[in-house]
């Protein structure tokens, strides 16, 4: 497949205004982070976790762990895994699981998506200017009937796949791709079955997809961990491709013939108007304050796959409705995730696949992401971000925020902006040109403001657990119900997070009292339902949620001087991850 | 609590100045046709330290000063406007738990306050026997005021620990609100009170007239009960509002006059032996009329209004009572007496444009005190009458001395009156 390189990197003049708009104007500077408190220092009204249990009496001392354990994988066995985004967002956050990970991913690249794969910009391009297609076409009213004789769907499709496969393959040092893992993105799907029947996505679907895959195994780095088996590589890489493909479509990175870009379905932040979908400009000299968001559905017209390559035929339509902070925090989760990703400082273990070197990604695909904050300092400033009264909006209306955040919304944006503050650092090793680097650099040290804040709202929601013991918190995610229906999942997430907070970017005894405080609470509150059988139906995301909690919460010195029941029941997630991961579950 | 001690200090001057008429000579006794008496007076109060408060228990009137820095105060306004945006922070961040909640946990210690008053007055006083039945009166104090105050900081400080236990998690803001708040001092406060426009705390005076009164004192019946002369006398006077009215940029001056006009409807009864013995009860009602004032207005229930909210309020007091026995002898060129009364000022109201809470501006507003007045002198008319003394003259020693009361201030004072007559003797 012919790979086209990103044309939508911002301008210097962009990535100025990008960090202009990210200095919020109301928060100030952020101060030097301090030493981190010893242990126990928060003096009257630390959680005392050596007189906590949630239980009267440990259920892992009267049970076997293995045989409990087994028992929750079955049950989890019989409902199925499978990607879905909740899945897929608390795995992506979540270290190990090489194998529950690589299954998800090949189950994903086997997956219909929206559009198909002819009508991917960079497939459509190169089959436009294909000097065989082009000989065909040359040939008057007989182009019609020769390209059908001559390239047919099966050859074309067949040609598509057999180009991919050759380029992995060629870069992995052999054949490496399984037979099933066939240019399929998600986001695409096979036109024969589903012409002229409306598709659509969701950017949180997609969001989610983008932070899993580009999260999978640590092979990008080879400095930190070792390439894993070629297979796995094939796949990493493969998924990655259809990631860029989603970009370039999405982006509307790819101009056709005439010159006009392919795609291009951002949308203002201040007035999303759904007839106003843009492809980035790379020739503006004002930053593109734009987003993607809520869903996208496409209709295009059936025929020959050749003569939907050769023709614009997919009319793609946004459907208007306000932006929520829970979705945009997502996505700029996984592009922060991307940057950090692809930087080139931090990507050694799959440098062969990049353009330098003869591979299929462009050399400056890392810039991507970078074009996504202008619209993130908008809705940031303008909507999301009430500083006279130091709340977090829920959702942006046309430019103005209304409804408070959830919680869960909150701490998706604190792990955004933690994974930003994290993916600026060092940048003059990230191939980023010096002046644009300094801007980030000075912008990403706005965050700690950011961050703070929401560690202030996520504060103000916490209160005593009635009847029980620590603490419990309002306004979970009442904003996103429809979208996040598990309660113990979102609990475990908010928490998780504010305690990566609290350990990597806001030390505090208050917090971190707090915080234990409410590990307790949904201890006991949920710990319950994750233990035996005949409890209420346990999903992946409960279950790595709620192990990465204890994974975190265990690194407190005052949890992990006596919490007996902490490391039990750590030890008996393992245990079902364990053999969920070993199953024929996917 | 400023503008309960300013209710208080107006009441305070206020009494004062009536004590200071009610003692002229002239007003309690009809003068013959043709006959004028002026009189001198000099009063002077012991330093005023001590007040009564709402409960009648006697109180510094430093407590005015007096703030305890705890976040609950603070999150009320009462340490200022920057206080009590750390204090609101510092509640956001406890969210709904009561278990070590930032804003009860949180003691800037407290402020203590001493106020020391210093008051003397000197009258000057004329009245006239317009008839036989009814005599004229004028009088003019002339009021020396002043008060020193100072303030210091006492009892621990754990905003530094606080902000130790907030850590990172804190806005620099509330970190370095917190570092400020952990080293607050008295003179911090003090700046902080100037910066809100009020003049500098330390030391107040004031020189100058007080309010005038004139009015009329006439016998309404004489007559003979056995051997007891017995009289009833009449009197009403006008209080004109000629002194310093408090300035709302001052936080520590005094009302050296009403602000409003005042008329005074008393009664008096005497009885008199050949003996020498007298006694007296007298009851006195005071209509006061409303006037107008620049006042700061409280939002709420704020202690310091900010200068903003200084505005022209509309001020209706409450009226005044006072009921009193007297009873001596008189022996030859001396006389001595002693006086027992109650005072009662009921309450006042406030009302403006600017939106507020006006009545906070009343609080402690209706006010009483008991009292006792020792008094001794001599009278040297009768020894001129006779051809044994060249002058016609009266004077008097007397001590007030306070018994008990109700937001009022507790003072003593000794004052010592001269008195001559002219016109046709």
């Amino acid at each position: 497949m012919d790979q086209h390189r990103p044309q939508a990197f911002p301008t210097r003049n962009e990535v100025i205004a990008i960090v202009l708009a990210l200095a919020f104007h109301a928060c100030g500077s952020s101060d030097t982070v301090s030493q981190r408190l010893p242990a126990g220092s928060g003096g009257h009204g630390s959680a005392d976790s050596s007189a906590f249990s949630p239980f009267s009496s440990d259920p892992f001392l009267l049970q076997d762990l293995a045989a409990a354990a087994a028992t929750k994988a079955q049950a989890i066995q019989r409902q199925g895994v499978t990607p879905e985004p909740n899945t897929l967002w608390a795995l992506s956050q979540a270290d190990g699981r090489p194998t529950i990970k690589l299954k998800l991913l090949r189950r994903m690249l086997a997956a219909p998506g929206a559009l198909p794969e002819i009508l991917v910009p960079s497939v459509r391009l190169s089959i436009q200017t294909d000097p065989k297609v082009l000989a065909l076409l040359s040939s008057g009213g007989l182009g019609a009937v020769l390209s059908s004789l001559f390239l047919g769907d099966a050859d074309l499709t067949l040609k598509i796949h057999e180009g991919i496969a050759e380029k992995v393959n060629r870069k992995l040092g052999g054949p490496a791709l399984a037979p099933d893992l066939l240019w399929k993105f998600d986001a695409y799907t096979d036109a024969a079955t589903t012409s002229g029947v409306p598709n659509r996505f969701s950017v949180r679907q997609q969001t989610a997809r983008w932070n899993f895959v580009l999260g999978v195994n640590d092979s990008w780095n080879s400095t930190t961990s070792p390439p894993p088996g070629a297979t796995d590589r094939g796949t990493i890489l493969l998924a990655a491709l259809q990631v860029f493909s989603d970009w370039n479509h999405a982006f509307g990175i790819t101009s056709g013939q005439d010159g006009v870009p392919i795609g291009g379905l951002l949308v203002p932040v201040q007035s999303p108007d759904p007839k106003k979908m843009l492809a980035i400009d790379r020739h503006s000299t004002t930053p593109q304050e734009v987003t993607l968001t809520g869903s996208y559905s496409v209709q295009y017209t059936s025929g020959s796959l050749l003569s939907m390559a050769m023709t614009p035929t997919d009319r793609w339509s946004h459907a208007d409705q306000p932006i929520e902070l829970s979705e945009q925090a997502m996505l700029w989760r996984s592009m922060a995730h991307a940057f950090a990703r692809l930087r080139p400082d931090r990507r050694q273990g799959m440098t062969p696949f990049f353009e330098a070197t003869g591979g299929p990604i462009p050399n400056d695909i890392h810039m991507l992401p970078l074009s996504l904050l202008p619209g993130m300092s908008r809705l940031l400033k303008d909507s999301f971000i009430d500083i006279e009264n130091r709340k977090v909006r829920g959702q942006s209306l046309t430019g103005t925020g209304t409804g408070q955040a959830s919680l869960l919304a909150i701490s998706r944006l604190g792990q955004a902006i933690s994974a930003w503050q994290a993916a600026l650092t060092n940048l003059d090793q990230a191939q980023v040109p010096a002046n644009v680097a300094q801007q980030l650099e000075e912008a990403a040290a706005e965050f700690q403001r950011l961050l703070q804040l929401l560690t202030l709202n996520f504060l103000s929601a916490v209160r005593p657990n009635t009847g029980g013991v620590g603490y419990q918190l309002d306004n979970i995610n009442s904003n996103d119900q429809a979208h996040d229906p598990s309660v113990l999942a979102t609990t475990a997430e908010v928490l998780t997070t504010l305690m990566r907070l609290e350990q990597n970017d806001l030390p505090s005894s208050f917090l971190r009292e707090r915080l234990i405080g409410c590990v307790h609470g949904f201890a006991q509150a949920f710990m319950p339902l994750l233990v035996g059988e005949g409890q209420a139906p346990t999903s992946m995301a409960d279950l790595v949620w709620t192990q990465q909690l204890l994974v975190t919460y265990l690194k407190y010195e005052e949890a992990n001087d006596s919490s007996t029941w902490a490391q039990n029941f750590l030890k008996y997630l393992e245990l079902v991850l364990d053999k969920v991961e070993a199953g024929a579950i996917l | 609590m400023r503008n309960t001690d300013r209710s208080f200090y107006f009441l305070f001057i206020g009494f004062a100045l009536l004590g200071s008429a009610t003692a002229v000579f002239a007003q309690d006794q009809v003068l013959p046709k043709g006959i004028g008496i002026y009189q001198l007076g000099h009063r002077d109060y012991s330093p005023q330290t001590e007040k009564f408060d709402s409960s009648g228990n006697a109180q510094s009137i430093g407590d005015r000063f007096n703030k305890t820095l705890d976040g609950r105060s603070l999150l009320k306004g009462e340490g200022g406007a920057d206080l009590k945006r750390l204090a609101t922070l510092l509640n956001d961040y406890s969210g709904q738990s009561t278990q070590n909640n930032l804003v009860d946990t949180l003691s800037l210690g407290r402020v203590e306050g001493s106020v020391e008053g210093q008051t003397k007055v000197d009258f000057l006083a004329i009245g006239y026997g317009l008839h036989d039945r009814l005599s004229l009166f004028v009088s003019i104090p002339y009021v020396r005021a002043s008060t020193d105050t100072q303030l210091e900081m006492v009892g621990g400080n754990n905003a530094a620990y606080i902000r130790t236990q907030l850590g990172e998690a804190a806005f620099s803001e509330v970190q370095a609100g917190l570092a400020q708040a952990s080293a607050i001092s008295a003179s911090q406060v003090k700046a902080s009170i100037e910066a809100k426009g009020y003049a500098p705390l330390e030391h107040w005076s004031y020189d100058g007239v007080g309010d005038i009164r004139v009015g009329a004192v006439g016998d309404i019946k004489k007559g003979m009960i056995g051997t007891l002369k017995a009289e009833i006398l009449g009197r009403s006077n006008l209080s004109i509002p000629t002194g310093y009215v408090e300035d709302p940029d001052v936080l520590t001056d005094v009302n050296i006059g009403k602000s409003y006009y005042s008329v005074e409807m008393t009664t008096i009864e005497r009885i008199r032996h050949p003996t020498g013995l007298f006694a007296s009860a007298d009851q006195s009602y005071f209509t006061n009329f409303s006037s107008d004032r620049q006042m700061r207005v409280p939002e709420s229930d704020e202690a310091l209004p900010a200068a903003e909210r200084k505005t022209g309020v509309r001020f209706q007091p409450g009226n005044d009572t006072e009921f009193g026995a007297t009873t001596g002898i008189t022996y030859q060129w001396i006389r001595s007496s002693y006086r027992f009364a109650a005072q009662r000022h009921y309450g006042d109201r406030y009302s403006g444009s600017l939106q507020g809470s006006y009545d906070t501006l009343s609080n402690g507003s209706d006010s009483s005190l008991v009292y006792q007045e020792f008094g001794i002198g001599f009278d040297s008319t009768g020894a001129y009458r006779a051809g044994t003394f060249a002058v016609p003259v009266i004077g008097q020693l007397k001590a007030h001395l306070p018994i008990s009361g109700r937001n009022k201030l507790k003072q003593q004072y000794y004052e010592v009156t001269l008195a001559s007559f002219f016109g046709r003797h």
